[in-house]
């Protein structure tokens, strides 16, 4: 009981101590300023930036579809296809997928195996996109090429979205690896959600004679929403943005195709393939007008989803305690 | 009792008939044979074991490659360039660092200790709508803010550079974690700190931070594997192989000479060592893992 907190060294200069709690107290609100102006920046920057191609073209310039530089020709339409298409494609495996593992990991993995299923998931999860695209050019886009789609373009060619020829890398691939990069997320997310779930509600739904299954389904899943719906909400804001591994294997074309073999672009990959030293003043302006709509949707979409999760919980914990906490929903690292 | 109570849906406040009533309706359980219910569930059970099954195996593939062609490639990485490439990374981790570490802590401190007002509420919102925008965006922002201070562009971007849009990507996972341990805090170690005549100060320096602190360093941490691994920031501002590992991966990906390309397998084999050793030690510290021994 020397010095407990080290208080009595300092009981003398009670007005330093003074000082420097308030000190404190402003260098944090200070920090949470700043926070709030660096959104700020980015909205101002881009928008600054983005001001010659929005006064010249307007708008409306977004909604074409011819993008050639060099004519001054800046539509939009297939990079926004290109995101909406690879990161729905990718959600429809990714969801499903998630969910069905997340099940498998919570009721039916026999003990011994719940442990390293989930680590490998939870170590996939930490891997960089840089690499995922790395594996996606060197054993994705052969697969792709070689094994899964000469059956299908070869029998159902004359199907827009499935023509050939297919050279491995396009939105197809994209998805394929957008997918896997997002599954552990999901899986991650929705075990937590599902697993939060309090026991007394599964043991009740049991003790009346539900299958595990039927108890899942009406009872664990109903509760689980909220959490569900934002584990689907991070991955596609995560998918809409995803950069790097998607660069390396949609082929990077900015013409507009229907064919899911076809190379393709993402706004994602637009703005880290032109935006550079040589491109022109319109140029950069139309690629920090497309990033604004990137950052806009972005944002817009997870704010949306933490306000949903936000006003379900309020209501959910009138009548439980427990439940999804916030700070798991918000962030899977 | 109330907290058995009911899920959003359910029936109501009575739980045990009026539940067995809605499973009942809800599932027409009753109206089936026990077996045609086994089976739904053995189909269901199927389903999920295969999705697993191929996830697993899909994961399993990205692991065996990076370890795989990452040692064959290993043979291809010259020493100097890669710990060129490593040390660049350090660099600009440390620079991110650097920037983010205070505004990341401090605006965590203040999330989790100061009331409710406007600025809590726009900094949260804030720090959650940093956390969703997409890290190219961010090499688009300091993009922007460096071509407007340099009229001439090209070159090699600088440390400074890169590191502040690492730092971005760093700044709302620091917050959260320090928001989320400081809260984690029991409330009767505040009190006996402010019984004993502590100041806000004090007992915020004293007491809530060194509680807190593994928390903290575990999220610090997670941070720091994300801008290790976090290439699309450098990649826009036009940084070379040299400058980190991330990039320099990219950079021999793109080759079109098979040597390059099993060099890279090597770095990102170096490169998922690095994340995941950070990953490791983030959960050594893991206030969490203590709870479940």
């Amino acid at each position: 009981m020397t010095r407990p907190l080290g208080l009595e060294r300092r009981v003398a200069g009670a007005g330093v101590v003074a000082t420097l709690g308030a000190g404190l107290r402003g260098l944090a609100q200070a920090a949470c300023v700043t926070l709030v102006l660096v959104v700020l920046a980015l909205f101002v920057v881009l928008a600054a930036r983005a001001r010659p191609s929005i006064a010249a073209h307007g708008i409306a310039a977004l909604a074409s579809t011819e993008w050639d530089p060099a004519r001054e020709r800046f539509g939009a339409v297939p990079f926004l296809v290109g995101t909406l298409l690879s990161s729905l494609l990718a959600l429809t495996i990714a969801v499903p997928g998630g969910f069905l593992v997340a099940l498998y990991v919570t009721e039916f993995a026999p003990r011994r195996l719940r442990g390293p299923v989930a680590s490998l998931v939870e170590v996939l999860a930490a891997v960089p996109g840089i690499v995922y695209g790395l594996w996606g050019m060197c054993v994705l886009v052969p697969f792709v090429r070689d094994v899964l789609a000469p059956p299908i373009t070869t029998r159902l060619g004359g199907v827009p979205i499935f023509a050939g020829p297919a050279t491995g890398f396009g939105l197809l691939s994209a998805a394929l690896v957008l997918a896997l990069m997002a599954l552990p997320t999901v899986a991650a997310v929705m075990r937590d959600v599902i697993s939060s779930v309090p026991p007394q509600l599964r043991e009740a739904g049991l003790a009346l004679g539900g299958t595990r299954w039927e108890v899942m389904r009406h009872v664990v899943l109903p509760h689980a929403r909220a959490g569900l719906f934002a584990a689907v909400m991070l991955g596609f804001g995560r998918a809409l943005g995803e950069t790097m591994a998607v660069a390396m294997v949609i082929g990077r074309s900015p013409a507009l195709t229907a064919s899911l073999f076809a190379p393709s672009h993402t706004t994602a990959t637009l703005i880290l393939a032109e935006l550079d030293g040589n491109a022109s003043p319109q140029h950069v302006a139309a690629i920090s007008e497309l990033a604004l709509v990137l950052l806009v949707v972005t944002v817009a979409f997870n704010l949306g989803a933490h306000g949903v999760v936000r006003r379900t919980l309020r209501r959910k914990t009138a009548g439980l305690s427990t439940g999804p906490s916030e700070g798991e929903l918000g962030e899977a690292p | 009792m109330s907290r058995a109570g009911a899920p959003p849906t359910g029936a109501g406040s009575p739980p045990a008939p009026s539940r067995g009533a809605a499973l009942g309706r809800t599932a027409g359980a009753t109206d089936r044979s026990l077996g045609a219910r086994r089976r739904e569930m053995s189909l269901v059970r199927g389903i999920s074991t295969l999705a697993t099954v191929v996830t697993v195996l899909a994961l399993a593939s990205v692991l065996v490659s990076v370890v795989g062609y990452g040692l064959r490639g290993l043979s291809h990485v010259v020493g100097a360039e890669l710990s060129r490439a490593v040390a660049g990374t350090a660099r600009l981790v440390v620079v991110a660092c650097a920037l983010a570490l205070p505004l990341g802590l401090l605006a965590g401190i203040h999330l989790a200790e100061a009331r409710a007002g406007r600025l809590v509420a726009a900094a949260r919102v804030a720090a959650d709508a940093l956390a969703a925008v997409p890290s190219v965006v961010f090499g688009v922002l300091v993009y922007g803010v460096v071509w407007r201070t340099r009229t001439g562009h090209g070159g090699d971007p600088s440390t400074l550079t890169c590191g502040a849009a690492l730092a971005l990507v760093m700044v709302p996972t620091v917050a959260r974690a320090t928001e989320i341990a400081i809260r984690g805090v029991p409330e009767r170690l505040r009190e006996a700190a402010l019984a004993l005549g502590a100041t806000r100060f004090h007992v915020i320096v004293r007491v809530v931070m060194p509680s807190a602190a593994r928390g903290i360093a575990t999220g610090v941490l997670l941070a720091i594997a994300r801008a290790t691994g976090e290439a699309a920031p450098l990649v826009l501002l036009g940084s070379d192989a040299s400058s980190a590992l991330s990039v320099s991966v990219y950079r021999a990906a793109l080759s079109p000479l098979p040597a390059l390309q099993s060099q890279a397998w090597g770095l990102a084999l170096v490169l998922v060592a690095l994340v995941l050793a950070l990953h490791v030690a983030a959960w050594l510290l893991s206030p969490r893992r203590e709870e479940h021994e």
